[in-house]
């Protein structure tokens, strides 16, 4: 039936397509052609605003203004354009227009009747889709195969709000929007450097997205930057909406479930990111930037940690990576203990485990895999529910159901207690997209444990360590600086390091600059 | 020829980028020597030497020492890696059929080492559970880290030693502290050169282990410090080992070692720690399993390696498919039967080791030392 129906719509006659060469095509000096091959290529988009109007030359020159409506703004169309090209024109006496050979209107134009701060010539009709689906107005003036691009754009956006996925205590509270300029704003206003370079990519042949490659010259290694932007002008795809396409393009193992590019919606951690001599992508549209390289224990590094005492800071990254193995291996353990070896744990132990397990009729491998299950779920329901009904439903979740679960005999207690521990120690996890790794491979654990205990569990975590050593990101082996060692950068990793000793970078291959500050003896060596 | 499968070679290394640091050769070493005679070493000496077993352990530095200066010496004077060594130094005809030697000797310390494992677990810790499981599980792992490649295994090497290392000597260190009596070490170096020479033959036998050197050390970035490497890897292990025994004779005493199976897994269960923490022999068998599992698969790479210049192919980590049917009947039939497993660990690995890991090698020395082209 369904393919009938799409029999049907494919016998209907299709609208006729623009030629698709035309977009490619240089202006021409006519206006009227000009006109008529961009209605044809707009055909179809109600937002679209051609107005043809005059300029007040003597004698008169035909021209036409075109923008979308909704990215531009309207006031200094009327006031900065309109104005001064229908009205403006007493400004510049008639004596030295006509004087003029008649290609220098066009100059003049440019240069003193327009008051846009952002103006800049194109010659073909690509560029001039392009900058008015941007929000620019082209000016298309009869005479001339030139077109002028004033800038225009604004639109209605989100305001810079606190990120909702990373909540700090200490340092700034500031977050990504989706619109792109607002991001690069806010990195530029964080690093008045030269050396921090922004440079600008179209990509999506549908969508024509603006994406930003963000790092600093001279810090981060010059071969990772072109090999970046050669995986990026490899990219062949309709469109771009976000950063999670991009992600998938270009890392280096497109099959692993390990993330090898960190996401993040704050500024500041991007700045720390570019200061280490890594790349940042941003693309229009998305609150998220992108970083690369990155490790798997940059994961669990906050950037809260840098703005507090490197003591309490160091406590806190300790606690995360107990707290990474207790979200990985708690549930597995509990169930390879209480099947295989209950020997382990002291006889007392167990009589209370044994006692409330009593007539639980599942054994603990499927209690806590309903148990983990449920947990996800509702996770996954807080998210997806509006505000107001998500912290309830997780609540009714985890007390109401987990409750009458233990009362009505289905599990038994531990396990409950067991699940809720590893879902709070996975909340731990700074990266969101590093503890969807541990939540995966928290049931491969799981499986295993159920059927070899303990053995099981260490066959997979040598199979999850295989993994993680074979892959790397864009060049950086992920579990760097552990494995393979580097002392110098394993110590701040696995505590913060404190910023009087923090004298180098992280190293990276093909880094020159690597030094980032100087001990306090080197400062005061240069007082003297 | 030789030449020409140099330049072979080292275009290989160059484009793959099969380049280990010192301390991922450190830990290959350790990996290599460590788990294995960490379980049956120290029940074999002290059934030699008995309470001087821990002297004969301390004395392995001596000769260990001259072994390390061995393997240094040779890798210095050849000019390729092993197996492309026995060729340089005994020509095409005998290199080839030492290699191929090597090469089922390679499979057969795999299927050991896998055989030993698989039954000690079978026997104290699952004991319902079917051999060809267990075998079947460690071979698929070692499978994947062959196929992941040599230097992501060197990165898994050191996530072993990380682990593995330190929980050794915390595991001798509480294992120490229950019920010890000094008065069993006693009498000190009361002991026949006989037994004592047979002991240290024994633990110096362990540290053949140290062959597959001969391969890795041409993957190394640093040759130069090579030296410092392995004289750590010694002083790690006569450490471990004289610690191991001493631990084991204070609290069993030598005669109740000769009756126990493993020593060292005896010494584990014993752990008690406040009377909350005790039957740990599970944990300890989950953290050797990393050691096992890295040991065997070093000789599992290594025979598909050997075949690589044998029949000379081009790849060798397709060989590990193959292999792994040959390493898992071989095993299987080595845990039939506890009595053909006991023969070989008391009667035949340690002469394997002794003649194709220390007296081969001290031959090629010789050659290097008296007929140096150089």
């Amino acid at each position: 039936m369904k393919y009938l129906t799409t029999r049907k719509y494919a016998k209907q006659s299709v609208p006729p397509i623009p030629d698709r060469h035309l977009v490619t095509q240089d202006l021409t000096v006519n206006l009227a052609d000009n006109l008529a091959n961009l209605n044809e290529l707009l055909e179809s988009c109600y937002d679209i605003v051609i107005k043809e109007f005059k300029i007040a030359t003597n004698p008169s020159i035909n021209a036409s203004i075109l923008f979308f409506d909704g990215l531009v703004d309207r006031v200094t169309i009327e006031f900065n354009v309109l104005k001064p090209l229908m009205f403006g024109l007493e400004e510049v006496s008639l004596k030295d227009l006509s004087s003029y050979e008649s290609k220098n209107v066009f100059n003049i134009i440019k240069e003193r009747i327009l008051s846009v701060s952002e103006l800049e010539t194109v010659h073909n009709l690509q560029d001039v889709i392009h900058h008015i689906s941007s929000g620019d107005t082209i000016i298309l003036i009869d005479g001339y195969a030139t077109a002028l691009v004033a800038g225009t754009r604004t639109w209605q956006s989100r305001n810079i709000d606190t990120p909702e996925n990373e909540i700090v205590i200490f340092g700034p509270k500031e977050g990504f929007t989706e619109t792109l300029l607002f991001n690069t704003a806010a990195l530029r206003r964080r690093i008045k450097s030269t050396s921090f370079k922004m440079e600008a990519f179209v990509m999506g042949r549908i969508t024509k997205t603006d994406v930003v490659l963000c790092y600093i010259e001279n810090i981060a290694p010059y071969g990772l930057v072109n090999e970046i932007k050669s995986r990026l002008d490899k990219i062949d795809i309709d469109g771009i909406l976000d950063t999670g396409y991009l992600k998938e393009l270009i890392t280096d193992e497109r099959k692993s479930v390990f993330t090898q590019i960190e996401h993040t919606e704050k500024p500041d951690r991007v700045c720390a990111h570019l200061l280490e001599g890594r790349i940042c992508i941003l693309v229009d549209g998305s609150p998220m930037a992108m970083v690369m390289p990155i490790t798997f224990p940059q994961y669990l590094i906050a950037s809260e940690d840098y703005y507090t005492h490197y003591i309490p800071a160091s406590f806190f990254r300790l606690l995360r990576f107990f707290a990474l193995f207790i979200a990985l291996l708690l549930p597995s353990l509990y169930v390879a203990v209480i099947t295989f070896h209950h020997e382990m744990i002291p006889t007392s132990l167990y009589l209370t485990i044994a006692a409330t397990r009593q007539g639980v009729p599942f054994p603990p491998f499927i209690e806590a895999l309903l148990l983990e299950v449920t947990f996800e779920m509702l996770r996954e329901a807080g998210l997806r529910l509006p505000r107001a009904v998500g912290p309830a439903v997780s609540i009714v979740g985890a007390l109401i159901i987990g409750d009458a679960a233990v009362r009505a005999g289905l599990v038994s207690t531990p396990i409950v207690v067991v699940v809720a521990f590893t879902g709070i120690a996975s909340f731990v996890t700074p990266a969101y997209n590093a503890g969807i790794v541990v939540r995966l491979s928290r049931f491969a654990f799981l499986f295993s444990a159920a059927i070899l205990g303990f053995l099981g569990i260490m066959i997979t975590f040598i199979i999850f360590i295989t993994r993680m050593v074979s892959i790397s990101s864009f060049g950086q082996p992920y579990l760097s600086p552990i494995a393979p060692l580097n002392l110098a950068q394993l110590s701040d990793i696995i505590i913060r390091r404190p910023w009087f000793m923090n004298v180098k970078r992280p190293y990276m291959d093909g880094m020159e600059n690597q030094r980032r500050a100087k001990m306090p003896h080197e400062n005061r060596g240069d007082g003297e | 020829m030789v030449k020409t499968r140099l330049i072979f070679y080292y275009l290989g290394v160059i484009y793959n980028l099969y380049r280990i640091s010192n301390f991922q050769i450190f830990c290959f070493m350790i990996i290599l020597v460590g788990p294995v005679a960490f379980l049956e070493q120290p029940g074999r000496v002290i059934s030699i030497a008995a309470q001087n077993a821990w002297l004969t352990s301390l004395a392995a530095l001596f000769s260990g020492a001259l072994i390390i200066l061995m393997f240094s010496f040779i890798i210095k004077k050849s000019e390729n890696p092993f197996p492309y060594l026995l060729e340089e130094h005994f020509g095409i005809i005998i290199g080839k059929f030492l290699s191929l030697i090597y090469l089922l000797v390679f499979l057969f310390i795999t299927s050991y080492t896998l055989a030993l494992f698989v039954n000690f677990i079978t026997n104290n810790v699952l004991p319902d559970t079917p051999i060809s499981i267990l075998i079947g599980g460690l071979l698929f792992v070692g499978y994947i880290i062959i196929k992941s490649g040599l230097e992501s295994f060197a990165r898994l090497c050191e996530i072993i030693v990380y682990i593995g290392l330190p929980f050794s000597f915390l595991i001798i260190f509480l294992g120490s502290f229950q019920t010890p009596d000094i008065a069993r070490l006693l009498p000190i170096g009361y002991i026949s050169v006989k037994d004592f020479s047979l002991a240290l033959v024994s633990n110096t036998s362990v540290l053949g282990r140290l062959f597959p050197l001969l391969t890795f050390a041409y993957f190394a970035n640093n040759t130069a410090k090579l030296n410092s490497v392995l004289f750590k890897v010694l002083l790690t292990y006569i450490t471990l080992m004289t610690a191991t025994v001493l631990a084991i004779i204070v609290v069993f005493g030598a005669n109740t070692v000769d009756i126990l199976a493993f020593p060292i897994f005896s010494l584990v269960r014993l752990i008690d720690i406040s009377e909350f923490i005790n039957n740990v022999d599970i944990v300890f068998i989950g953290i050797w399993v990393l050691g096992i599992v890295g040991a065997l698969t070093i000789f599992w790479f290594l025979a598909c390696f050997v075949s690589q210049y044998i029949f000379n192919l081009k790849e060798f980590d397709f060989l590990a498919a193959p292999f792994s049917l040959i390493i898992a009947t071989t095993s299987l039939l080595m845990s039939q039967n506890i009595i053909i497993l006991n023969i070989i660990t008391k009667h035949l690995v340690i002469y394997i080791y002794v003649l194709l890991f220390i007296l081969i090698p001290f031959f090629i020395f010789l050659k290097s030392l008296f007929y140096s082209r150089v």
